[in-house]
């Protein structure tokens, strides 16, 4: 004879939540990502349709009828976006490395007691972040350094994120004083053990940070409003903004020639051109992304 | 090296702005109004005796017709105007930013036949504002610059940054420079602030006044006939060429100088019975705004039309039938048409009494180009420079100036000048920016369209007779200078907030007894009494 009772389990805290309430939220984020995915399918449908198409959509292609690469020939012809292209890169990259540089050392000079002037110094970086000089005294420093038209303007007033110090410094308090005082006694020297101790260990908040600078610099366009006057020394993101955001009409000798007068419609130009914008920084994200919660946490909690 | 003196000095006087230069005893204090708006004796107007336009001037303000470039256009200058020195300036540009000289045969063309280097730090127009302050307090604006003609306290920077040029212009003066001289007196009274002449007009005359713009081929492909509309029958027009299935809507964006134009409003301001009146407190305004708000509830308005600024984009592209534009963006529209049938209609608007509707005129000058303080002789070789850069329509200098050389940057359609694609790059598509440092007075005529002459001939010759400009125009208001604006800005955003249905229209009357309250009646007192300084009330 067999007994079968019922018995009703409790519902746990780990069994999460219910049907109905998992569907509700599946909706939610679905409605979230279309309003977020949408935009980016009909930029990327407007920079690979034709003409006639551009023409009877209103100037906004959902979806292409056919995949037209003109536009993306065009602005890969040596023209103003491709010069721009080079000069993002070398901005972005050259601008990181001088950041990360900078950042680091005044982060690891702030991080240890007893610096020389490390109160002093600790305050000036925590009043850049709530003060900022604005903008005409920063033209004025500018210029009297001798950097107008040229592409340190764009690098070396940003160089120095306070945010980002502070992000590092608390990193670097997290690494435990024997690491550093058993690397003393090996007879490492100050810059021997933030060479070889601290930075290795601190490759997650690098990471983090370096993203935040490399972003930066990829998406900044005011100071090269400001500070550049030739257009061989535009970043892209100046260019962006002059033909898409301003609405600037492009010719194809702006293009480098491209396809003698007759251009793609001007509204797939515009989009090529931001894909290519996106393009970099929707590659580099993934490879960094598996240091961010690490990178982010552990220098945010720790004060 | 930066010094902390000097890097706090500038900073606080570019903080404060020309506010500071206000403070100065050598300008003129923000509340002598008298001062600011002292008369003076304009230029001479002489015209330039060059080719004979192609249609009858029919109105004193007619500009210049032609179908066809002057098939030998003549040198009209004698060996270069500059002296070899360095030239630098400031300038804006709505085009493509041209590559710099170092890239740039037409440029390097030009240095040579200036006789000088001409170093300009280009910006892009919606960019210019902020280059403007910085380059003010930086002092980088160079020798020749274009002016941001919303600076705060516009006058007294003018007298302490740029150079009076009364005792070279006014009068006779200004004969020894005959291009400059060519250009209207209504031009040179928007160059005149506190007594003097301190700036050169970028003359646009009527070409700058927005009116409607019609897509022709599209209204016969639809066999809709626009006419001569008044309120009703453009509401009736629209109706019928809108189709969202088709994205296409009748209009890029509100309508509002046909519909001014329709309801008899003031251009701006208006002197009754001795006082003046803003076309915002008139019973007619908020009728235009109420159908506007019409319009945008019939769905006959582009629907980003309200929000946006495409209109360009989308009249070429013919998602809108009707648009809002100057007559002197027809050029823009022939360029960027993607129809091979594209034409332009401008159909001339009518009141409720089927007359002409009364056209309000745009300010006659594009803006003003100011030179940097300077001795007696680099002052009249720059304005020898100016000169050069104003040298009228069918000359040889006006031919390179827009168009460059030929071959390189242009072919002859018949005696048409057609820009190549080095051409559209280097000379900045037919409008490299020194014309925002001066300019010959624009022209009718748009190459390789001569049924656009006629059509902006036809109209012009009906509504020139019924044109207004503002009283204001050529006055300078110190509440209009630094909160006109805010004060706009503010009004600006209920008219959308109305015609989008955010807003009730009653609110407009709130809206406008808080912007007199706000600086309104101020502003008016000021032109008040500047009107009658200048003897003109």
């Amino acid at each position: 004879m067999s007994m079968q009772t019922n018995v009703r389990v409790p519902k746990g805290i780990d069994d999460g939540p219910a049907a109905s309430a998992r569907i509700v939220k599946g909706i939610v984020l679905l409605l979230c990502c279309t309003v977020v995915i949408v935009p980016f399918i009909g930029v990327i449908s407007t920079s690979i349709a034709s003409q006639q198409h551009v023409t009877n959509s209103g100037g906004f292609v959902l979806w292409p009828d056919g995949l037209n690469l003109d536009a993306y020939k065009s602005i890969f012809n040596g023209g103003v976006v491709q010069r721009a292209l080079v000069v993002s890169f070398v901005i972005t990259l050259g601008g990181t490395l001088i950041s990360l540089a900078g950042s680091t050392m005044l982060a690891y000079a702030l991080s240890r007691p007893g610096s020389f002037g490390q109160r002093p110094m600790l305050m000036i970086v925590l009043f850049s972040i709530l003060f900022s000089p604005g903008l005409i005294p920063n033209y004025l420093v500018v210029k009297e350094f001798g950097l107008l038209d040229s592409l340190l303007a764009l690098i070396l007033p940003t160089a120095i994120n306070g945010f980002n110090v502070i992000v590092l410094r608390s990193f670097f308090m997290s690494i435990p004083d024997s690491v550093l005082d058993s690397a003393r006694c090996d007879g490492a020297g100050d810059f021997r053990i933030f060479w070889s101790i601290v930075l290795p260990l601190s490759r997650a908040v690098l990471a983090v940070v370096g993203l935040f600078y490399a972003v930066g610099y990829w998406n900044a366009f005011f100071n090269a409003m400001l500070y550049i006057s030739d257009t061989a020394k535009w970043p892209l993101q100046l260019v962006l903004r002059t033909y898409v955001i301003n609405n600037t009409e492009l010719s194809s000798g702006d293009l480098g020639g491209a396809a003698a007068d007759q251009l793609p419609p001007q509204e797939s130009i515009q989009m090529a051109i931001l894909v290519v914008s996106l393009v970099p920084i929707l590659i580099v994200y993934p490879f960094l992304q598996r240091h961010f919660s690490k990178g982010m946490l552990t220098g945010a909690v720790k004060g | 090296m930066i010094s902390r003196r000097r890097l706090l000095g500038g900073s606080l006087a570019a903080a404060a702005g020309a506010g500071a230069l206000s403070g100065c005893a050598t300008v003129t204090r923000s509340t002598d109004i008298a001062a600011l708006n002292k008369p003076v004796a304009l230029p001479t107007y002489k015209r330039f005796d060059g080719p004979k336009p192609d249609l009858p001037r029919s109105h004193p303000l007619m500009p210049d017709c032609f179908y066809k470039f002057p098939a030998h256009p003549v040198k009209v200058t004698d060996g270069p105007p500059a002296d070899g020195s360095d030239i630098s300036g400031s300038v804006p540009t709505s085009n493509p930013i041209p590559p710099s000289a170092d890239r740039n045969p037409y440029w390097q063309e030009l240095n040579h036949r200036l006789g000088s280097k001409l170093d300009l730090t280009i910006t892009a127009a919606t960019d210019y504002v902020n280059k403007f302050a910085t380059a003010v307090a930086g002092d980088t604006l160079g020798d020749l610059f274009n002016v941001d003609g919303a600076f705060a306290y516009l006058p007294q920077f003018l007298e302490a940054r740029a150079q009076d040029l009364t005792e070279y212009l006014s009068g006779d003066a200004i004969l020894e420079y005959p291009f400059l001289a060519n250009l209207s007196a209504e031009s040179w009274r928007g160059c005149v602030f506190s007594g003097g002449i301190r700036a050169v007009p970028i003359q646009r005359g009527v070409m700058s006044s927005n009116l409607l713009l019609a897509r022709q081929d599209i209204l016969d492909q639809l066999g809709v006939e626009l006419g001569s509309p008044t309120v009703d029958e453009l509401m009736k027009v629209a109706k019928a060429v809108t189709d969202g299935k088709k994205n296409r809507w009748a209009f890029a964006l509100p309508p509002t100088a046909a519909l001014s134009a329709m309801f008899g409003l003031p251009n701006g301001w208006e002197v009754r019975d001795g006082k003046l009146v803003n076309s915002r407190e008139l019973p007619e305004h908020k009728q235009m705004i109420a159908v506007t708000r019409q319009m945008v509830l019939n769905g006959v308005i582009h629907p980003d039309g309200v929000a946006k600024n495409n209109q360009k984009v989308w009249f070429s592209q013919g998602s809108a039938v009707m648009t809002q534009d100057s007559y002197s963006s027809i050029q823009s529209f022939y360029r960027r048409a993607v129809s091979k049938d594209f034409s332009i209609g401008l159909p001339v608007v009518r009141d409720s009494d089927g007359k002409v509707g009364r056209f309000l005129l745009g300010s006659p000058n594009n803006s003003i180009a100011a030179i940097k303080p300077s001795s007696p002789e680099r002052t009249k070789m720059l304005l020898r420079v100016l000169n050069w850069f104003a040298a009228p329509f069918g000359t040889e200098e006006y031919l390179f100036r827009k168009f460059g050389l030929p071959g390189r940057h242009y072919t002859l359609n018949g005696t048409d000048p057609q820009l190549t694609k080095d051409g559209s790059s280097e000379v900045c598509l037919g409008e490299f920016p020194i014309q925002y440092l001066a300019d010959g007075g624009y022209p009718v005529y748009f190459p390789g369209h001569p049924e656009g002459v006629d059509v902006a001939y036809n109209h012009l010759k009906t509504i020139l007779p019924t044109a207004v400009l503002p009283p204001t125009y050529g006055l300078y208001s110190p509440t209009q200078s630094t909160k006109g604006k805010i004060l706009d800005t503010r009004m600006d955003s209920i008219t959308k907030d109305i015609q989008l249905g955010r807003a009730d229209l009653a609110s407009w009357d709130d809206a406008v007894a808080n912007w007199r309250k706000s600086g309104g009646d101020a502003i008016r007192s000021e032109y008040e009494q500047a009107l009658a300084i200048q003897g003109r009330k």
